[in-house]
Formats: C-alpha cells, structure tokens, sequence
C-alpha cells in the first residue's frame, strides 16, 4: 500500500506529531475503520447528549457500506493513521465532475466525495480532542494528488454547512452557488490558480 | 515509488490546524438521512413498503423469487418491506422498481433517498399507506388502491 | 500511485488529432486524458450493467435522449 510519512498536531501540546499518510486504501480498511470509529461515535454522542454544541451532520455514515466505491478506478480512498489508529477518511472521485469556475470550466479535478474526522477529534463529540490538522492535511493530499494527476491542484466539494468556514478560509476554495441536485449544499471549488497560491503558502 | 509532495513545514501546520481546531470538516450529500424529516416522510416510506410489499405479491412473486431475480439478500428485501428503521440503498431501489415495472425516480422519491418535485406528492403517498394494510392475499380494496396508486405514479 | 506498466499504443490519424484536441482542452496530457477516458468508460459499463441507463438531458427544452442501453 502506497503511504508517506506527515506531520499532525498533537492537540494537548500543540506539538507536531508523526503520522502516516495512506494514498490508496484497500476495501478492508473502510471496513476496519468504522468497526473502531462505529461504536465511538455512539458512545460520544451519547455522553454529549446535552451538550451545547450540535452533534455533527454526518455522523450516520457507516465507511464500511463505501468499500464497493473502490471497486472502480475514478474512486480512491485515502486515509491518515495515527498512534496505531485511523485518524481521518477521504474518499475522491476523478472522473466524475468538471470544473465550473470560469477559468477553469469543464476542466477535471478530484472530487471529495466523503471525508471524515475520527470521532475522538472532534470538539462537537468530545471535550479533549486528541488531533488536530486532520482536515488540512486531507484536503493539501487532495490538492496534491490533483496535481500529480495532471489536474493542476484543482478540487470541488460540496460542503455540509458548519464546515463552509474551513473550505472558504482555511482551504481558500471559492464558494458557488447552493446545488439543488445536491441538497442545496453548497459547492466549492479550488481553482487552478487558487490551488497554486494554497501549495505556495506552505512554503 | 514517488510521494505525494506534502509538506513538513511545521509552522504552515500549526497555523492551519489551529484554525481547523477539531471543528467539522463534513461534506457529500447525506444530508436527507441526517436532518430532522417532515412528517410527510415518515408516511412515503411507508408507502414505499406496502408498495412494493402489494406489488410483490400482486405479481405473484415470493421475497426469495424477487431475491433470485434482483441479486438482493432476503434480509435486504425483507428489511425492504417490513423494517422501518431500514434505508435502502439506491442500487436496491432501482432494481425493485425494474423488477416490479415501477417507476424508478418515484420509487427514489418515497424511499427517501430524492427530493419529490410534485405538490401533493406525500398526501397521495399517506393515502395509500393508509388505505393498505399487509395480508396474506390482496383484497379487492387493496389492489384497487395499489392499481390507483400505480397509476398515478406512472403519470 | 500504484507501480505502473508501460504499454505501446497504436492510433490513426484521427485518433491522434482527437487526443490531441481533447488534451489541449482539458488541460491534461495524452496519457493522463486516456487515463481519464479508462476511468469513465469502466464507471458506466458498471452502472449499465446494474440496468441503469445513461442520459443526458438538454435543461433548456426539458428533453431527455437516451445515449447508450444495455
């Protein structure tokens, strides 16, 4: 299995932390996955069921009913691994979607079809999350992965609400319109130019 | 093996993460299955399940029958007809509808799984939920209902 | 990401002029447009084989034409 070795933050101290960076996980994964991250997500919500902050949208999902998506070669599943534990889940289409931003329209990018923070790092399931970084580090694998297709860093998305703020400021994706075929979600995308300035400022 | 590129520096991270802080980062379309459903919805799925439920039987078709011809578990169909709790996958509606020669972006509609465009949609589809109770064969009330019932969904 | 293989590709004229064309709108190279290409045609043959069919539909008049049926 195709994986490098990154950085998250260790959400205590602040401090950088090793991880792995998996580039194509395989079905059984997925599977693994939501068998630890399945029960979490229950047990947290329940502990928060009086809590101030919402419980997030997405928390219904079950990884292990996508593993069939990887069956197809536009679908890929990347995730990142921490302490022994899987962190974080992307699954990305490449051949579904096109461009819309003028500049760029009808060209291909990677599509984010699902991603997902580990239950235990979200502040809106737990009072202490143990990572940060997981988000950012998914949607730079994204943008770098675009590129290394030859898509130019380009990436579309369409984001559930509480997490429109991330895309439009952290990622610098620009936001369009809300999509009636997709929920009225709103959809964002990074436009070449826009994944340039975004792989520039990490330098 | 060539690596993706991604970057060490600390400091980018840091500054990223900070503002990323544990908040939501969720995105795709499930958002039909996560929000708080109308009334309304309750009711289509329903329907959904006495529809397919009649149809079937209406056809002269067993659930093991219907299994063999779909590729479906018997668990999913079952599940399909009586389990309220069960949300099918789209892939299962689709083949229902070929099999029970239903129309298939209706039956999307009253299992939940797309938006109806039509005013009046739901009443019709509590309607018929209403009027149609499972038993072993169907009375002339019932299929009298799923005949109006199908008709209008194939308008 | 995986290892790759190399293969030899034998195209007309034709062909060659539509990958070009296709490469130069995309903003893609040859390889990475056929790459695409393998990726699309795998993902409809898998949805026409479940029985669904492939349409596209002309918002401006409302009209639905079929493409292709298995």
């Amino acid at each position: 299995m195709t994986k490098e070795e990154i950085t998250l933050v260790d959400a205590m101290s602040k401090r950088p932390v090793v991880a792995t960076l998996y580039l194509e996980l395989a079905p059984t994964a997925l599977v693994d996955t939501e068998a630890v991250w399945g029960p979490a997500r229950v047990a947290a919500a329940r502990s928060r069921a009086h809590a101030v902050l919402p419980i997030p949208e997405h928390w219904h999902w079950n990884w292990a009913t996508k593993k069939d998506h990887l069956r197809l070669l536009a679908n890929r599943c990347l995730g990142i691994e921490c302490g022994g534990v899987m962190q974080g889940l992307m699954m990305i289409n490449l051949a579904r979607h096109a461009a819309v931003l003028d500049s760029d329209a009808g060209k291909p990018l990677v599509y984010i079809d699902f991603i997902e923070n580990a239950p235990w790092n979200l502040k809106s399931l737990v009072d202490e999350p143990r990572y940060f970084g997981i988000g950012i580090r998914l949607f730079e694998a994204a943008v770098m992965l675009s590129t290394n297709e030859g898509f130019h860093g380009r990436v579309g998305l369409h984001s559930l609400p509480p997490s429109e703020p991330f895309y439009e400021r952290t990622c610098g994706m620009t936001k369009l319109d809300s999509d009636p075929d997709k929920e009225d979600l709103a959809y964002f995308e990074l436009s070449r130019a826009s994944a340039a300035a975004f792989l520039k400022g990490r330098s | 093996m060539k690596s993706l590129g991604m970057t060490t520096n600390s400091e980018w991270l840091l500054r990223k993460a900070d503002e990323e802080a544990g908040c939501n980062i969720s995105v795709g379309g499930l958002v039909s299955k996560l929000a708080n459903r109308p009334a309304t919805s309750a009711a289509k799925r329903l329907a959904f399940r006495r529809l397919i439920s009649l149809r079937r039987r209406d056809l002269g078709l067993s659930i093991e029958e219907l299994s063999q011809m779909s590729g479906a578990s018997l668990l999913d169909l079952i599940r399909a007809e009586r389990d309220e709790d069960f949300e099918p996958e789209p892939r299962l509606v689709y083949q229902l509808a070929r099999i029970l020669k239903l129309p298939d972006a209706k039956m999307m509609q009253l299992a939940g799984l797309s938006a109806a465009n039509e005013q009046g949609f739901g009443d019709i589809a509590v309607r018929f939920a209403a009027r149609s109770e499972p038993v072993e064969r169907l009375t002339p009330t019932e299929h009298e209902a799923l005949e109006e019932f199908v008709k209008f969904l194939a308008e | 990401m995986s290892d790759k293989r190399t293969m030899t590709l034998n195209l007309t004229d034709a062909e060659m002029a539509a990958l070009t064309d296709l490469a130069q709108r995309k903003d893609l190279t040859k390889t990475a447009v056929l790459r695409q290409a393998l990726r699309l045609y795998q993902m409809i043959d898998a949805r026409l084989s479940k029985g669904e069919k492939l349409l596209f539909e002309d918002e401006s008049t409302n009209k639905k034409a079929e493409l292709m049926v298995l």
